[in-house]
């Protein structure tokens, strides 16, 4: 393999001594670009008490492109789709370098605390989410119960 | 390959109505041409990074507004001259702790910092690191600033303005 | 160059598929689009010009397992054809008689399976095989 960007190397050791409350991310041992991040559902949103599973990528021209990221524990927001991908416009077109792994995992837990149904992913769940936010909250708590439970 | 010999057997072999003929030739040729250049473009993305003698061939054999059309970032970055243009910072000036915001390293740890300054904002980056960004987006990493909203007022700077401070950039 | 997780290659093969950008001549999609393992694909390709197989569409089904891309998918036709590296009772592309799964690299895809089966039904011998009845499946 390519030897890792000096970058990538402090951002992953930053990771370790001085982690984000709520989320951990770690590098897979045979993939130092490929890491396993969990982030806690935020207090207050109907997330609250669930442990959510990701992954994350850094592709070759990193930090000039965005990181890849998916959920992997099922999940209903209006911003995350069934496969697990995210709207999110700092993974996409509002990218920059000087974003990091510790800044795109903490937007990601801000997603959670205030999904955007107005611009969704989940066209179905965004409706939901409109029409009947009470219930689709309800929902949405009741999959966390279901499938990222602690 | 083996599509475009097809269609030139077929257009020799119509010998009705010549104009009926060519337009059906041309109607093939166009459906070929559009699945070798489909082809074409699914090779050109999926090989980018592996191969990059093989690449550079090919682009070599595109014409410029495929390349545009085609490379992922839509060439909507400021150009080499602008970059080019953008003044340098000296080492004396550069505080021990200030570091850059996309490699994340102390300018101050290289002997021989080549540092820039954006014109508006004032933030500071290795040029090596925010040539390769400037040249495919617009912005300041750090503050989104619109960095070649100035592009076009450096340009009417009057050149020897503009060519004193290359000099102080080069030498400065 | 770096290796780009199973999961992240899937998604842009994905994204590619939906977006349209291959050639008219294949297509792919998720099976099951809640799928998150994103295992099971299903494949189309239309028969090669100038061939017993001109103008029918072949249904295939593509299996991408948990080592993909490090190792080749399964893929398998549904709808009938008469082809060498094809299996004639279960309908398989038998990966040690077609090159493209034999020989697989990383950094091939299920189009590039796809677009070359669809090169094998034009080779020189296979476009005269004679085919089963259209619409057929195994």
């Amino acid at each position: 393999m390519a030897s890792l960007p000096k970058r990538i190397i402090k951002e992953t050791e930053r990771l370790v001594t001085d982690p984000v409350p709520g989320i951990t991310a770690e590098p897979h041992d045979d993939n130092l670009r490929y890491f396993q991040v969990t982030i806690e559902g935020p207090a207050g949103s109907p997330y609250e008490e669930g442990l959510f599973q990701l992954e994350l990528y850094l592709p070759d021209d990193y930090p000039m492109e965005a990181p890849k990221v998916r959920f992997l524990t099922k999940i209903y927001h209006p911003n995350i789709d069934r496969l697990g991908r995210i709207c999110l416009d700092i993974l996409k077109t509002n990218w920059s370098p000087a974003l990091q792994i510790r800044t795109v995992l903490l937007s990601v837990q801000a997603l959670l605390a205030s999904p955007n149904p107005n611009d969704p992913l989940a066209n179905d769940v965004a409706e939901d989410w409109i029409k009947n936010e009470q219930g689709a909250k309800q929902t949405a708590r009741e999959w966390t119960q279901r499938y990222a439970k602690k | 390959m083996r599509q475009f010999v097809a269609t030139t057997v077929t257009e020799e072999h119509n010998t009705g109505d010549p104009a009926q003929g060519r337009s059906a030739g041309n109607a093939a040729g166009n459906t070929a041409h559009r699945e070798t250049r489909s082809e074409f473009q699914s090779l050109y993305g999926a090989l980018g990074p592996q191969d990059p003698a093989l690449v550079a061939l090919l682009t070599a054999l595109l014409p410029e507004s495929l390349r545009e059309q085609w490379s992922e970032k839509q060439g909507d970055g400021c150009s080499q001259e602008f970059i080019d243009s953008l003044p340098r910072v000296a080492a004396h000036k550069l505080a021990p702790d200030e570091l850059c915001a996309v490699c994340f390293e102390h300018f101050r740890d290289d002997e021989h910092p080549l540092v820039v300054q954006l014109p508006r904002c004032r933030h500071r980056f290795d040029l090596q690191c925010i040539a390769v960004w400037l040249a495919a987006n617009r912005t300041c990493p750090v503050c989104r600033d619109n960095v070649c909203d100035h592009q076009d007022r450096l340009k009417d700077l009057d050149t020897s303005q503009a060519e004193l401070q290359e000099d102080w950039g080069m030498y400065g | 160059m770096s290796k780009i997780p199973r999961s992240f290659r899937l998604l842009e093969e994905l994204e590619n598929g939906e977006k349209g950008f291959g050639p008219e001549s294949c297509s792919y999609g998720l099976t099951d689009a809640d799928d998150n393992t994103m295992t099971n694909w299903n494949g189309t390709i239309l028969g090669p010009p100038h061939s017993n197989h001109e103008n029918r569409i072949y249904s295939l089904a593509i299996e991408c397992g948990p080592n993909y891309p490090d190792e080749p998918p399964k893929v398998k036709f549904i709808s009938k054809i008469n082809l060498p590296c094809v299996d004639q009772t279960s309908g398989e592309v038998v990966a040690k008689n077609f090159h493209t799964l034999r020989d697989w690299k990383r950094s091939y895809t299920m189009q590039t399976v796809l677009l070359d089966l669809r090169k094998d039904m034009a080779t020189a011998t296979n476009k005269k095989l004679p085919q089963p009845e259209e619409g057929s499946t195994f």
